[in-house]
């Protein structure tokens, strides 16, 4: 069963280099639900031979335009149809690594407004704090890139047969929402930040388990329950991470007490 | 030193064949010193060649006996006109790749520090120019160097440092290089896997 995938791919690898078609460990996915014969991909397996530590092997994850780009992102804002279709079976790895890079360095430059706004309202001297770029840096790594790994080995070891490049290419696209959100929550209003926030957090958590489901029910039923319940945990967590270090709201006025 | 030759091994056994001129040269029923030779063989040697003969590839330099000011002169002049005889072996940095490299660099060993250093900084100078405002020649910046983008990330860093929290100085240095370094780095991995010739 787990070869119906590989039944594709070319037969004898070379001896030098690791072949990308019938190591294992070469292909970082398995096939997933790619029951059907994909002619690109296999086209794609039967010529590129490179090696695993050739920047051309990881090529064929960046093969999307601009176009491609914006449609995913804006599939995972407006949730009109399965994005694995959107995608077309060709999942990338330019948007999961620039759109979590483009949400940390968003964060860190709103929320310096947020603060040095709230500062020159209350007339009190401000400096920015660089420790908030690296509390990004790292959160949003972690979520973009652990977060799918780990979810991805789990599923795995349940035998559901995951993707690793849809898992990544799922939480770095539902990363999107988070732009506008960062830049919108710079209005001082903390019902508003809220509301902003828990919109963000609802969007792509849907997207995420709309999108994940197919995969998850692959395990049995309380293993997948749980495993759901863990993404949607993980998501919450950030959320409320993101509202307390980046969107609070603070009023530093000589007599009013800061409120998050 | 010839009744001590049984016990020794004949010269060319161990001798590397890499200079058979000396082994051939002096060559005798006696254990001789192989090192002993005398200065025209040593020139015969195909081994060690003298400082003056060009490596493959250069043009011979001009006559070796020009008296040194008027040889530094010339390549002085000749760096405005055009950017290959720039930076050669100066200081052995400021190499650009697309330069060429001439034999001529051995004549700029004894030219003041400063001159040394102010071609550089001109050179950079010149670059920065270009990127702030483009007029002039625009391949300028093909023969790239390093000491400009350097000089710019520590001012940048230098002056931000300064001016951030007291406690975290030490961060806003560290992140501006990051940015700077490993910044470029990543657009230049995304070009190429892009497709872009980088």
């Amino acid at each position: 069963m787990s070869n119906k995938g590989f039944a594709s791919s070319s037969t004898s690898p070379t001896s030098g280099n690791l072949s990308v078609n019938n190591t294992p460990q070469a292909r970082p996915t398995g096939f997933g639900d790619a029951g059907a014969f994909d002619p690109h991909r296999s086209i794609q397996d039967q010529t590129v031979k490179k090696p695993i530590w050739s920047i051309e092997y990881y090529a064929r994850f960046f093969d999307v335009d601009t176009a491609q780009v914006t449609e995913r992102c804006m599939a995972s804002i407006i949730p009109k149809q399965n994005f694995l279709e959107v995608m077309g079976g060709s999942p990338d790895l330019y948007g999961p690594f620039w759109i979590p890079t483009t949400v940390i360095f968003v964060l860190f430059v709103t929320s310096s407004i947020m603060e040095s706004i709230n500062a020159y309202m209350s007339s009190t001297p401000y400096t920015y704090d660089i420790s908030q770029l690296t509390f990004a840096f790292g959160t949003i790594y972690s979520y973009a890139f652990l977060v799918p790994s780990m979810i991805w080995g789990a599923t795995k070891y349940f035998g559901c047969q995951p993707d690793l490049l849809e898992m990544l290419a799922l939480y770095g696209y539902g990363l999107t929402i988070w732009i506008p959100v960062s830049v919108l929550s710079i209005l001082p209003w903390n019902l508003l930040r809220w509301a902003l926030v828990a919109v963000g957090a609802g969007v792509s958590g849907v997207f995420l388990i709309r999108n994940m489901y197919p995969v998850l029910s692959r395990a049995e039923a309380q293993t997948s329950k749980v495993i759901l319940i863990l993404v949607v945990a993980l998501h919450g967590i950030l959320a409320l991470i993101l509202k307390y270090k980046f969107f609070a709201y603070t009023v530093t006025a000589p007599s009013d007490p800061p409120a998050a | 030193m010839s009744n001590s030759h049984n016990n020794l091994i004949e010269p060319d056994d161990f001798l590397s064949p890499a200079a058979p001129s000396y082994v051939e040269a002096t060559y005798s029923d006696t254990y001789d010193n192989p090192f002993e030779t005398s200065i025209p063989q040593r020139i015969n040697s195909p081994s060690i060649e003298p400082d003056d003969v060009p490596l493959p590839g250069q043009k011979p330099s001009s006559p070796v006996k020009t008296p040194l000011p008027k040889v530094s002169g010339t390549i002085g002049s000749s760096s405005q006109s055009s950017n290959t005889g720039g930076n050669i072996g100066s200081s052995g940095i400021g190499l650009g790749v697309g330069q060429a490299m001439m034999g001529g660099g051995i004549d700029t060993l004894d030219e003041p520090v400063s001159e040394t250093l102010l071609r550089d900084l001109r050179n950079v100078g010149a670059k920065l120019q270009q990127v702030l405002y483009p007029k002039g020649r625009k391949d300028i910046l093909k023969d790239w160097d390093l000491w400009g983008p350097l000089l710019m990330c520590l001012t940048l860093s230098i002056v931000l440092s300064a001016r951030a929290q007291a406690d975290q100085k030490i961060t806003v240095f560290t992140w501006i290089f990051i940015i700077v370094w490993m910044g470029s780095a990543v657009v230049t991995v995304n070009a190429k896997l892009l497709g872009g010739r980088v």
